[in-house]
């Protein structure tokens, strides 16, 4: 069966180690590991402490197992963290397409007609505003993102500094949503944090099959 | 929240713990000290778990934010001159603000204070600019780092002996918990702004090359500066009598260090705000979550100042006269290889640097491999140095096959690694080595009857030296390992883009 998602999990930075061999473990063959942080869900607290840590892990596997492999480590290396899984329309070759499967041993479930009730809200914000669009989406209903840290290569922001092509930075907010509620949250977002303001949020989403906690 | 704070202070007992018992049990055993000090030696050790968790929570949030905001803004600042004047006063300011420096400087009476503060801050200012203008030219940072080290070489020749020990450790000290998180954090944020693949590479080097300028710039001046003998003095030793003078001792000393952090911290938060006036935006909860942080960094810094000084010292000088007057002298070598050993992660700024090395990576350089192997690096250079105190060999016989080696491995290891290893040489040595290895040096010194200036300082020269060696080795080997973890893919002809077909549940 061909139907491969991208697991994207969320989790406590000092667990990434042991999420990657977990992974390994059970035969996922691609993770590609990043470090971002977590926005922190109340206000006054926030200024005493710094954001939580996290890595998010991208992960290639088959539809079929990807709800038990969320299941089993978030488990095993949860503490708080998420898991989602975002579903791949198109692989670049069939070798690739047996490297991104893995050697999992796992049963896989039989191949179901999918879904999606939540989407993966990807705001991309001028560096240090983070802040401005978490406090909106929160209001709205949204309940937390995960920030990386990324700079820009759009073409006009390119510029040759030193001889090297500089971008600007970035930070890119990723926020699981449930469909209904998606609305809320990328209304307010674009109203007070858009790209009018000084944060000049874009966003965009993606389809969500399952998340698991 | 809280989940958060707690690990800080358990990152920062799992650094201090290691050095307190094998010092507990060194004063239990061969190295019997009097009560008096061992008491100091605890309750500083106490002081330090707290300023360690403070200090790195702080950086984090105060430091590390400042120094990536500020190399972002001048690394796409379009007048290059006006970027280069930029980062030289950075460097100036920066490198005065290191309490290590300025504690240093005062130790050594031959030479005014400030002339030697001063030199050095310009020396390292003008060589973080030259760091800053090799991502220009795309010079290669080991060509760069071999002109320097020839130059500090052919300069050790013409220098008076005397002040070799303060040029190389004027090298060691300025690398501290103030400077290095800065640093490496404009280093940082200048990479952050480019999008070419030596991007990440270039992240590194600036302490390296910004390093090595104190030690020319002492060097210089000792051509000029007519000194006979260039002297120290430690003054440490404290007696007390009651627990209320125990107290009076930590609460008279408090003050002053006090003072000193608030007078190294105050030019970086100035500077911070000159920025933000003038050049870029910050969010106001960015700007609160700053001066928490800088806040948090000061009463660590404070804390950690009064318990290694107060604590630290005394113990380290006493416990090297025990263990060098014990029947078979040549045990200080294991004895101080295993303080070494130990000693590096109670140092706040390589705790820092290890850190951060692991966050421009995302992971790929490890914190643990980094700190294991300055702990390896240390606890040879630590070794290297006892060797030399008992036998008396001088240390240019170390540190020039010392160099000799390391620029021969940066031929072979990744770049990243001879970046990642110039920068850390100088760190490792930082107000730990300064407080208790320096002290404990001078008391083997005191009993076996060395050079107390030749042998005893040049511990941090030797200590900036093997871990750079060292940690090249570690990439050598993990340039090895990851060579064996290719991909494997089993192609057959000519690929065609895969469709997914996905039966979607209609709404």
């Amino acid at each position: 069966m061909n139907n491969l998602v991208m697991m994207v999990s969320i989790l406590r930075r000092d667990l990434s180690e042991s999420a990657i061999s977990f992974l390994n473990k059970r035969g996922i063959s691609l993770t590609l590991g990043r470090y971002g942080r977590g926005t922190a869900t109340s206000d006054i607290g926030k200024i005493f402490v710094p954001d939580r840590e996290k890595c998010v892990l991208f992960s290639t596997m088959p539809y079929g197992i990807s709800k038990k492999i969320m299941t089993d480590l978030l488990s095993d290396c949860g503490h708080g963290g998420v898991a989602f899984t975002i579903p791949i329309i198109s692989v670049g070759g069939i070798s690739v397409l047996n490297y991104l499967k893995g050697k999992s041993n796992e049963d896989e479930v039989s191949n179901v007609a999918i879904k999606f009730e939540n989407e993966l809200i990807i705001a991309v914000a001028n560096r240090g505003y983070t802040d401005n669009v978490m406090t909106v989406a929160r209001a709205a209903g949204a309940r937390g993102g995960t920030v990386i840290h990324a700079r820009g290569t759009g073409e006009e922001e390119a510029e040759r500094f030193f001889g090297t092509t500089v971008g600007a930075e970035k930070e890119m907010i990723f926020i699981v949503v449930e469909s209904k509620d998606k609305q809320n949250v990328m209304n307010a977002i674009m109203e007070k944090a858009g790209i009018n303001s000084d944060a000049q949020t874009f966003m965009f989403t993606l389809p969500v099959i399952d998340t698991a906690k | 929240m809280k989940e958060n704070i707690k690990n800080k202070f358990k990152e920062a007992l799992s650094a201090i713990l290691p050095i307190s018992i094998a010092v507990a049990i060194l004063c239990f055993g061969i190295a019997p000290v009097s009560i008096d000090v061992f008491i100091l030696f605890i309750v500083g050790a106490i002081m330090l778990v707290a300023g360690i968790a403070l200090f790195t929570l702080g950086a984090e949030m105060s430091m590390t934010v400042i120094g990536e905001r500020i190399g972002a803004y001048i690394s796409t600042h379009k007048k290059i001159f006006v970027s280069i004047l930029l980062i030289v006063i950075i460097g100036i300011i920066v490198i005065m603000s290191e309490p290590d420096l300025s504690v240093y400087a005062n130790q050594i009476h031959e030479i005014p204070s400030l002339l030697l503060v001063l030199t050095v801050a310009i020396g390292s200012g003008l060589l973080l600019a030259i760091a800053f203008f090799r991502i220009k030219f795309g010079m290669k940072l080991k060509y760069i780092l071999m002109i320097l080290y020839a130059i500090v070489f052919l300069l050790v020749i013409f220098c008076p002996k005397e002040f070799w020990a303060v040029a190389f450790d004027s090298g060691g000290v300025t690398t501290g918990a103030v400077s290095v998180p800065f640093i490496v954090a404009i280093g940082a944020g200048a990479a952050a702004m480019r999008s070419d693949k030596n991007a990440e590479n270039d992240s590194f080097g600036l302490l390296a090359i910004c390093s090595v300028g104190p030690v020319l710039a002492v060097l210089i001046l000792g051509l000029f500066y007519n000194v006979t003998e260039v002297s120290y003095n430690l003054d440490f030793v404290h007696e007390i009598g009651s627990s209320k003078e125990l107290w009076e001792l930590f609460s008279s000393k408090i003050p002053i260090y006090m003072k000193e952090v608030a007078m190294s911290l105050l030019p970086i938060l100035i500077l911070f705000i000159l920025f933000r006036l003038f050049a870029f935006k910050v969010s106001k909860k960015e700007m609160y979550k700053i001066i928490v942080g800088a806040f948090y960094v000061y009463v660590g810094l404070v804390l950690f100042s009064t318990g290694t000084k107060v604590g630290f010292m005394p113990a380290g000088s006493f416990i090297g006269e025990a263990v060098a007057s014990a029947p078979n002298n040549w045990i200080i070598i294991p004895i101080g290889m295993i303080l070494g050993y130990f000693m590096v992660k109670a140092e706040p700024a390589v705790v820092v640097l290890v850190r951060q090395i692991s966050d421009i990576t995302d992971g790929a350089i490890p914190e643990k491999l980094m700190m294991f192997s300055q702990e390896i690096g240390i606890a040879l250079a630590i070794g290297l140095s006892m060797l030399r105190i008992i036998t008396g060999v001088s240390i240019l016989w170390i540190l020039i096959p010392c160099y000799v080696l390391a620029f021969i491995l940066s031929f072979f290891t990744p770049e990243i690694f001879t970046a990642i290893a110039f920068d850390s040489g100088g760190v490792a040595s930082g107000t730990m080595t300064a407080v208790f290895l320096i002290p404990f040096s001078i008391g083997v010194c005191n009993i076996v009857g060395g050079d107390v200036l030749t042998d005893a300082f040049g511990i941090v020269a030797v200590a900036a030296a093997i871990p750079v060696v060292c940690i090249q080795l570690v990439g050598l080997l993990y340039k090895y390992k990851l060579r064996d973890r290719k991909e494997i893919f089993d192609v057959h002809g000519k690929e065609e883009i895969i469709e997914i077909d996905w039966m979607w549940e209609s709404e």
